[in-house]
């Protein structure tokens, strides 16, 4: 039993330092500790505009984000690494030949989830984050914050388990049923009270702690895990489902483009995938709703800041996560005995990206209209398209087509957040200053331009 | 049709590759064979440009395939070691897929006339990533000659075939080569040369030992196995 466990963990290690190269792996970490530590540092300059308080409910919130993360990939990015190494090599399959269960796999593959985004987020996160507050003169409990962000990072992790078994179960109209009940519950009560996320369990635990909050947090925990042990469901692909042959009818449709046969590649590719289209529903559509009735309850910490200015850029970054939908089902190998060059591979997916803009795009206008702001359109438009180009043409640069993996790696990840960071708070910035000024990002493209054909070459 | 002059290629101290000088010329079917692990998958590699040589030049159909190995991809059918068709198209719109790519017109005959061959129409609407082992060899060398090319490469051509295939198979690559067409092989299994091929090369630990017909006075009659361990010893 725990020799299987130790061979997880050497697993999850290998296959991550195999991708991102022991040293940039292994410096992963510092990255994050260095990134929560400027987050606390940065306080010296907020502190008049969000309270200590807010900044520890906001930081509960990022690890409870990163626990459904971590948990998120293992419900979609299991086919990923199928594909990628091939199910017999990952140990999680190996009940079909060896004499063990997969329920104790799956309680050990979760637990080895569990303590190696430990070390390797939740630690070092904290001791940033608590290191950064103490140069500025702030205190806090290193072991309580310690052990309330890990309830928040393991709460995440444990709903996003039962989610994934109760999609596994019931199938997917269930599952979106039941996210939809909170998101509709969220709008009918719009008006909202702030109130009710403060009631966090794993930040109450550290601002008032007690027993009762603590065994709440436990149960929170523990409940949703042992709910999807017990209703596990393991499908092996076995079944030879057959498909109608769609590839020259959608491809004739898109033939205006010049990487139609690609496109419809990527679309047939991303629908008959684990989730389906859904995806767009679950890992797009969702989070940009919850931005949507978060962002002025956050914003109104700093006060006389433009709601649809940052919505907008928040879309734009957003949007381009759907660049790592597509690549993820490509490796260079499958295409490197046709005549094709990566920059060829890569210019189809940013043909299939532009197209898939369309969903965030009516998302950008949409707010907008909803905002009253119709007058604004123009800005608004421009800063989302030029927003989303300079995201994805950093994300090309850097990553290539193996966006997922390569983010793992401090320097690639470090280089990332530099060359976005300060553009997109320079954009917020600016549209402070003046909101005529947002027509300025329109220089963000000819950039984008420029770093798109220096990654054509460099990937070459 | 393939000029092989002084070709090495290391990973770090390992010479997988070690000084081949290797000439194919047009029509004949080649076979490089080799133990595993002597260099063949390489030697592929670098006859169609997907990986660089340390040393030394490749030339495919006239062209350089260090300065041009798109044209070399685009003018020779290509079967990799590892097939790793994308997952979720059928093998029929893989089919499909490449012949866009190959920008080819009125393909689906042909690619119908494959799946009739080999025997897998009843595969034909099941996603790649479901097809066993053997299927997608199949659908593999049905992507390699799909646009008739002049040469093909093929890294293992009867790997997880079962024999019914295999002779198919073989039959295939001989009839293709009496049609004018050039193959070149490379196998680990030795008595395939001496079924089917015109003539060999044979590698171990990267180096290119012996390169002929296979009418070669050297070889004669005893089985290749014989010979090879001999010039091995
Ligand atoms: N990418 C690589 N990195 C390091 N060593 C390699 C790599 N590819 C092949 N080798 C080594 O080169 C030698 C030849 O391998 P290969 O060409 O695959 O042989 P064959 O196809 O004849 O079995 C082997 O020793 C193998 O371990
Ligand atoms: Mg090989």
């Amino acid at each position: 039993m725990f020799e299987l466990f130790r061979s997880m963990m050497k697993e999850e290690w290998r296959m991550h330092s195999a991708f991102f190269g022991d040293r940039g792996f292994a410096l992963f970490p510092a990255v994050i500790a260095a990134a929560s530590m400027l987050l606390s540092l940065s306080m010296i300059i907020f502190w008049r505009i969000i309270s200590q308080t807010d900044v520890l409910l906001g930081i509960h919130y990022l690890l409870l984000f990163m626990g459904s993360m971590v948990g998120g990939f293992g419900l979609l990015g299991r086919e990923v690494m199928n594909r990628r190494f091939g199910q017999a090599s990952l140990l999680a399959y190996s009940s079909r030949t060896l004499p063990i269960s997969e329920r104790t796999i799956f309680a050990n593959f979760i637990v080895k989830d569990v303590i190696y985004y430990f070390f390797l987020y939740v630690l070092p996160f904290t001791v940033g984050f608590v290191a950064g507050a103490i140069i500025i003169d702030m205190h806090y409990s290193f072991f309580l914050l310690l052990l309330t962000l890990f309830f928040s990072f393991c709460i995440g992790l444990s709903f996003v388990f039962l989610l994934s078994t109760i999609y596994a179960n019931l199938g997917k109209k269930a599952l979106f049923l039941l996210l939809l009940i909170p998101v509709l519950f969220l709008i009918f009560f719009q008006g909202l009270e702030f109130d009710v996320f403060y009631r966090l369990p794993s930040f109450v635990l550290y601002t008032e702690p007690s027993l009762k909050v603590l065994i709440t947090c436990i149960v929170l925990v523990l409940v949703p895990s042992i709910i999807s042990l017990i209703f596990l469901k393991v499908d092996y692909p076995q079944s030879q489902k057959h498909y109608r042959n769609r590839f020259s009818e959608i491809s004739d449709k898109l033939d205006f483009y010049g990487y139609s046969h690609f496109m419809t590649k990527d679309y047939l590719d991303f629908s008959r995938s684990e989730g389906g289209a859904g995806k767009i529903v679950f890992s797009f559509l969702v989070p940009v709703l919850l931005v949507w009735l978060f962002l002025p309850q956050l914003l109104k910490a700093v006060p006389g800041l433009d709601t649809l200015v940052v919505f907008t850029v928040v879309v734009g970054m957003m949007a381009s996560s759907m660049y790592n939908w597509l690549v993820e089902f490509d490796m260079f190998s499958s295409y490197s005995f046709l005549p094709l060059t990566v920059a060829d591979v890569l210019r189809s997916k940013l043909n299939s990206y532009s197209l898939l803009n369309v969903f965030p795009f009516l998302v950008v206008v949409a707010a907008t209209i909803y905002a009253g702001r119709l007058i604004d359109i123009v800005h608004i438009i421009l800063l989302f398209v030029a927003v989303s180009m300079y995201v994805v043409s950093v994300t090309v640069y850097l990553t290539g087509l193996n966006t997922t993996f390569s983010l793992y790696n401090a320097g690639t990840f470090a280089s990332y957040v530099l060359a976005i960071g300060p553009v997109v708070m320079g954009m917020i910035f600016l549209a402070q200053l003046h909101f005529h000024l947002v027509l300025l990002s329109v220089l963000l493209i000819p950039v984008s331009l420029f770093v798109l054909k220096r990654s054509f070459v460099k990937w070459d | 049709m393939i000029t092989v002059k002084n070709l090495s290629k290391n990973f770090g101290d390992t010479k997988a590759v070690d000084a081949v000088d290797l000439e194919v010329k047009k029509g004949e079917l080649f076979g490089l064979l080799g133990p595993n692990g002597s260099g063949k998958t390489t030697m592929i590699k670098m006859l169609t440009g997907q990986i660089k040589p340390t040393e030394g030049e490749v030339s495919v159909l006239g062209v350089d395939v260090l300065a041009n190995p798109l044209r070399v991809k685009e003018l020779t059918g290509i079967i990799p070691e590892q097939e790793t068709p994308p997952s979720f198209l059928t093998a029929e719109e893989y089919l499909h897929f490449v012949a866009k790519i190959r920008k080819l017109e009125a393909f689906e005959d042909k690619c119908e006339w494959w799946f009739t061959y080999l025997d897998f129409a009843g595969q034909k609407d099941i996603l790649c990533k479901d097809l066993s082992r053997g299927t997608r060899q199949k659908l593999m060398l049905a992507q390699a000659f799909l646009h008739e090319p002049e040469l093909v490469i093929i890294d293992e051509p009867l790997i997880n075939l079962d024999p019914l295939m295999q002779r198919k198979v073989k039959d295939y690559l001989r009839d293709y080569v009496s049609k004018g067409g050039t193959v070149f092989i490379s196998t680990h299994i030795l008595e395939i040369a001496r079924e089917i091929c015109s003539s060999m090369g044979i590698i171990y630990k990267g180096k290119l030992v012996f390169s002929g017909n296979m009418d070669d006075p050297a070889i004669g009659d005893r089985p290749l196995e014989d010979f090879f361990l001999e010039l091995v010893n």
